[in-house]
């Protein structure tokens, strides 16, 4: 019986470091392709201003939809910080998704919000809307009162009541850099016909210093648990997601700051209410539609960082977190496991969703396979310590080259931590994150397939400290 | 496949863990080459800023000769400094500026438009937008054909030219290309103003395809081209639904009273984008004898056409808001209603902004 379980593990440990080599040799590709990426695109800015999109005749006008949920302590200064975006044409909806508290009466008390009869085309079903109402003071306010129904309802209620034909979807807790809007529509005026979506880098604005609702300084947080946390978005947006759009496979745009053709999300029938990671399913759909309809397009990311978000500083809440981000990968692989494996689908079927399901979806259930192997040759006595150890250490290295590249990249890209010591610390932070971080990370990710079998849509708790005019934290 | 990790194992390691060293050792060196490059640049930058705009008042050609000379072999810092100065230069001192471009900068850069290296074409684009003259557009309207960073950049180079011998190519381009791209065209015709009216009448004479009549007479609106109002109207009836959009949305942007009674006829047009354009332009007409085929507007079936019916009624000052009341108030249909209350809201939230 222990030969047969020898004999079953070590094959398993094999798979499993086959499959080790195979995630690290994919990402040092991605970053490869990001290098590529970022050189290019330091060159498309270069000798050209941003404001030329001013004096374009006919430049596409935007509606940025923010929807809030029980926001009252900080979405009057997020709404206030969105009238400072800079972009020729703009309209701002924010969408109060049912809020239990004063979300409402603050908005309509700091911006003189008037109910009004706004008759609009209601394309994509919704909860009911209770109104619709507009400031007499700034007429890009646009505030729609909704029953509770989840963000992805919220994001459909905005764009029935949106005017313009692009729309950026963003969380109203985010920060928006001033020129934002003006980045992430370029690729929209430089490729009209086939740039359907465009995604930017999100970033962490823990502990950064923010005045009038903008990032002033950037700051390394003084919690590890967001150092670690900084390192980790690094290597999704610019290590991952950037070297995926390089070979067309981005299938995701991060919810916090998305921007979209409206004719072509509207002709999908708009964000699945039902999603938990709306984000990714709207772009996998999109891509799925739009292949099927033998369609040219194009879904674009942006290596600029365009919107700062806070990253949790509680386990609890890293947990909750997390385990909705996985929930949501898992609800999208199932909802379009037709086009997984499936050469019609082209690259997003035979490579992109693919890639999602093993090496994203999959990854923490064989970590964890992984370290129950480890336990039992340690309990059998049947562990080659030495070959364990260096296992051991090339694991931990190779997670340090991605977290390392991924610096390296916010180098070229941004570089944001102008310090030595800002470097060293994320250093740091990729080196403690395999001790202890990683681990409890795949285990919340495990207990996510668990509350997926129990049928858990739930999103969680997730509170922020907020912005307020002026902070340092 | 454990003997061979167990083998290979620690030579791996090695590799991974010299490639780690080597890349922390890289960022730190690359900060450091960055800062010394940083302050060599900026140094060559004063030097050269200096120089330049000390020739900016001389008309002495062979200042501006020994300047183009001597920078000669830093073209990344000339390059910048010229760039940061014609955007705050004009009149003789931008001439100056580009007799110093075409000395040093030029002949590389028409060279690189053709490079096989996309980054050289896009900045060569941008730069020859800046500094070049006329002649050299129509290298740059091949680049209409390139990869979209670079069309764009072609556009606003291209657009850029103050110059009329640049329309005749522009059109030129225009005509030969089987499927010209409306935005860059109407950027381009755009920017160009009234001089390009006569190029429009011309090519909107010669029989084209549908959709390049249509982007014409986008242009003659965008303008707005009055002049090109007879050309315009013979269009009215055309079969193609875009050609006939056209029309509508540049009549309501030419103004001209007598197009009434085409507008109307297009109100009643079969295909709803037509007839919500149609309705939007009367509105700017802001002729009373409109107010029927509006009201009209409020109760079609499309929520695009009643919307438009009410905001041409608001343009219609007080006249309009008294027909949308009287819509609101007497109507049977509850969208006509609808449409016409929000209307009536809008009217008076403007009066109170």
């Amino acid at each position: 019986m222990q030969k047969l379980l020898n004999d079953l593990f070590t094959f398993l440990s094999n798979g499993i470091l086959l499959y080790f080599f195979a995630i690290n040799i994919l990402y040092a590709l991605f970053i490869v392709l990001s290098v590529i990426g970022i050189i290019r695109h330091t060159t498309l800015l270069k000798y050209v201003t941003l404001k030329d999109m001013f004096a374009q005749p006919l430049v596409k006008p935007v509606s940025v939809i923010a929807p809030a949920h029980n926001e009252e302590a900080t979405v009057v200064d997020n709404v206030r910080s969105l009238l400072g975006l800079e972009y020729p044409v703009f309209e701002i909806i924010i969408v109060n998704d049912g809020s239990s508290d004063q979300t409402l009466e603050r908005l309509i008390q700091a911006f003189h919000f008037r109910k009004t009869k706004r008759v609009f085309r209601k394309v994509i079903p919704t909860k009911p809307v209770r109104g619709i109402y507009l400031s007499p003071h700034e007429p890009r306010l646009v505030l729609v009162d909704k029953e509770n129904g989840r963000k992805a309802d919220a994001l459909n209620a905005g764009l029935n009541v949106s005017r313009y034909p692009l729309f950026c979807a963003i969380d109203c807790d985010s920060i928006i850099d001033r020129d934002a809007l003006l980045k992430m529509a370029r690729p929209f005026h430089e490729d009209p016909d086939r740039t359907v979506g465009v995604g930017g880098v999100v970033r962490l604005s823990n502990d950064c210093l923010i005045k009038n609702g903008q990032i002033e300084n950037v700051n390394m947080p003084r919690s590890w648990l967001a150092r670690i946390q900084i390192v980790e978005y690094l290597r999704a947006f610019l290590g991952s997601r950037l070297g995926l759009s390089k070979i067309g496979s981005l299938l995701i745009i991060s919810g916090a700051f998305g921007m979209f053709r409206k004719d072509v999300v509207m002709q999908v029938g708009g964000y699945d209410h039902k999603a938990i990671g709306e984000d990714m399913e709207l772009v996998v759909r999109l891509t799925r539609v739009l292949r099927e309809r033998k369609a040219r397009f194009r879904i674009k990311f942006v290596p600029d960082t365009l919107c700062w978000t806070e990253a949790p500083e509680s386990w609890k809440i890293l947990k909750s977190q997390r385990n909705r981000w996985q929930r949501g990968l898992i609800q999208v692989l199932q909802a379009h496991k037709k086009i997984l494996f499936n050469p019609r689908a082209g690259v997003t079927g035979l490579f992109a969703l693919p890639f999602y399901f093993v090496f994203e979806m999959l990854s923490p259930l064989i970590e964890l396979t992984g370290y129950v192997i480890l336990l039992y040759f340690v309990v059998v006595n049947g562990v080659n310590t030495p070959f364990a150890i260096k296992l051991f250490i090339l694991a931990i290295v190779a997670g340090m080259f991605l977290s390392l590249s991924a610096i390296l990249l916010e180098e070229y890209a941004d570089r944001k931590f102008p310090l030595f010591r800002d470097v060293l610390i994320l250093f740091t932070a990729g080196l403690i994150e395999n001790l202890g971080y990683r681990q409890y990370i795949a285990a919340v990710r495990v207990k996510s397939f668990i509350d997926v079998i129990r049928g858990q849509t739930g999103w969680g708790t997730m509170q922020r400290k907020g912005f307020s005019s002026e902070k340092k934290t | 496949m454990t003997d061979f990790i167990y083998d290979w194992a620690p030579r791996i390691l090695l590799g991974f863990g010299v490639f780690v060293l080597g890349l922390w050792l890289f960022i730190v060196l690359r900060r450091i080459r960055l800062i010394y490059h940083e302050k060599i640049f900026t140094a060559r930058f004063k030097l050269i800023e200096q120089d330049i705009i000390s020739v900016l008042y001389t008309t002495n050609e062979k200042d501006i000769a020994r300047i183009a000379v001597k920078y000669r072999r830093w073209p990344g810092v000339l390059t910048a400094v010229l760039v940061n100065l014609i955007r705050i230069v004009g009149g003789e001192e931008k001439i100056i500026l580009k007799t110093i471009f075409a000395l040093t900068l030029r002949d590389d850069l028409i060279a690189d438009l053709e490079s096989g290296d996309y980054r050289r074409r896009l900045i060569a684009t941008r730069l020859l937008g800046m500094f070049a003259d006329p002649a050299n557009v129509p290298a740059l309207l091949k680049r209409l054909r390139d990869k979209p960073s670079i069309q764009f950049a072609a556009v606003n180079s291209i657009a850029g030219f103050p110059d009329e011998r640049v329309l005749d190519f522009v059109f030129r381009a225009f005509e030969a290309d089987p499927n010209p791209n409306i935005h860059h065209f109407t950027d381009i015709v755009s920017k160009h103003g009234m001089a390009s009216e006569s190029y429009i009448r011309d090519m909107i004479r010669k029989p084209l395809p549908p959709m390049k009549i249509a982007i014409l007479i986008e242009m003659a609106g965008l303008l707005p081209a009055r002049s090109l109002y007879p050309e315009i109207i013979v269009f009215a009836a055309h079969p193609d639904t875009e050609v006939r959009i056209r029309v509508a949305r540049a009549l309501g942007r030419l103004m001209i009273p007598d197009s009434l009674e085409i507008l109307s006829s297009l109100a009643d047009d079969p295909e709803w984008a037509v007839e919500a354009q149609a309705v939007r332009s009367l509105g700017r007409l802001n002729n009373p004898a409109a107010l029927d085929v509006l009201a009209r507007g409020l109760h079609s079936l499309s929520w695009y056409v009643r919307s438009n019916a009410k905001d041409a009624l608001l343009d219609m000052g007080m006249d309009g808001v008294r027909k949308l009341k009287e819509i609101s108030e007497t109507t049977q249909d509850p969208f006509a209603a609808d449409m016409a209350e929000m209307g009536l809201e809008e009217a008076e939230g403007l009066r109170s902004a």
